[in-house]
C-alpha cells in the first residue's frame, strides 16, 4: 500500500508557483489564493 | 438554473458495462470525453455493437460507495501494478476532494485500492461564487486527466484554506 503524504502549500502565487513535490504522491502545482478559499491542481500517483 | 439536490450524503459510484462480458476488453480513458477533441468517442471499441447493448445484455455491473456527489466522469486506466498485482482501474473524483482508484473489473472488489483526500472542499454556501449548478461540496467538479507515461493523475479542486 503507497504512502500517503499531505500537501504542502509554497508561497501563493498565479499561475504557477512551481512543483512542490512531496513524497512521491502528490503535489499542490498551482495555488491561487482568494478570500478563505484556494483552487489549486493536485497531483496523485494513480498506483 | 436548477440545482442537483442531494438525496444522500454517500453516492454510489456506478459502473455500466456489457453485463455478458467476461473479460471486459477495456481501453484508457484518460481524459475528459476520451480525448483532447472531446469527441467521447472510443475508436477501438470491439465489444459494444447496437445490436448487444440492450436491457438484457448492458447494464449494471456493481455500485461503489464514495463520500460524496460526483459530477466528473470516471477515468480508466489498464493493466496497473497495484495492490499486488496487474489491474484495471477506475479513478473517481467526488465533490469532497476525494480521488478514489477501484478494480474497474472485480465486484467483490467493494474497497478501494486507495483512497485520498485533497483538503476541506469549498461550499457553495461559503461564499458567492457566482455559481448556481453545484449544491453543496464543490471541491473536484471536473474531470481530471492522466499522464499514464508518467503514472500521474491530475485533478484540480477549491479548498477551504
Amino acid at each position: 500500500m503507497a504512502t500517503v503524504y499531505q500537501p504542502v502549500i509554497g508561497v501563493p502565487q498565479w499561475p504557477n508557483e512551481g512543483s512542490l513535490w512531496e513524497g512521491n504522491y502528490y503535489e499542490f502545482t498551482t495555488v491561487h489564493h482568494f478570500g478563505a478559499f484556494k483552487s489549486s491542481t493536485q497531483s496523485r500517483e494513480i498506483i | 438554473m436548477k440545482f442537483r439536490k442531494p438525496t444522500l450524503h454517500c453516492a454510489l459510484f456506478t459502473l455500466f458495462l456489457l453485463a455478458s462480458v467476461g473479460a471486459y476488453a477495456q481501453v484508457d480513458v484518460l481524459m475528459q470525453h476520451n480525448d483532447l477533441n472531446r469527441t467521447g468517442a472510443n475508436l477501438k471499441e470491439t465489444v459494444l455493437t447496437p445490436a448487444n447493448v440492450n436491457g438484457k445484455q448492458f447494464g449494471m455491473l456493481f455500485k461503489r460507495v464514495v463520500d460524496d456527489q460526483l459530477y466528473t466522469q470516471p477515468l480508466v486506466v489498464t493493466d496497473v501494478k497495484i495492490g499486488g498485482g496487474w489491474h484495471d482501474v477506475v479513478y473517481v473524483t467526488i465533490v469532497n476532494n476525494s480521488v478514489y482508484a477501484f478494480d474497474a473489473n472485480d465486484p467483490l472488489a467493494t474497497q478501494p485500492f486507495w483512497h485520498v483526500n485533497f483538503g476541506t472542499p469549498a461550499s457553495l454556501h461559503d461564499a458567492d461564487f457566482g455559481c448556481l449548478d453545484i449544491n453543496g461540496n464543490m471541491g473536484i467538479i471536473g474531470t481530471p486527466a492522466i499522464d499514464r507515461a508518467n503514472s500521474i493523475l491530475e485533478s484540480f479542486g477549491v479548498s477551504a484554506e
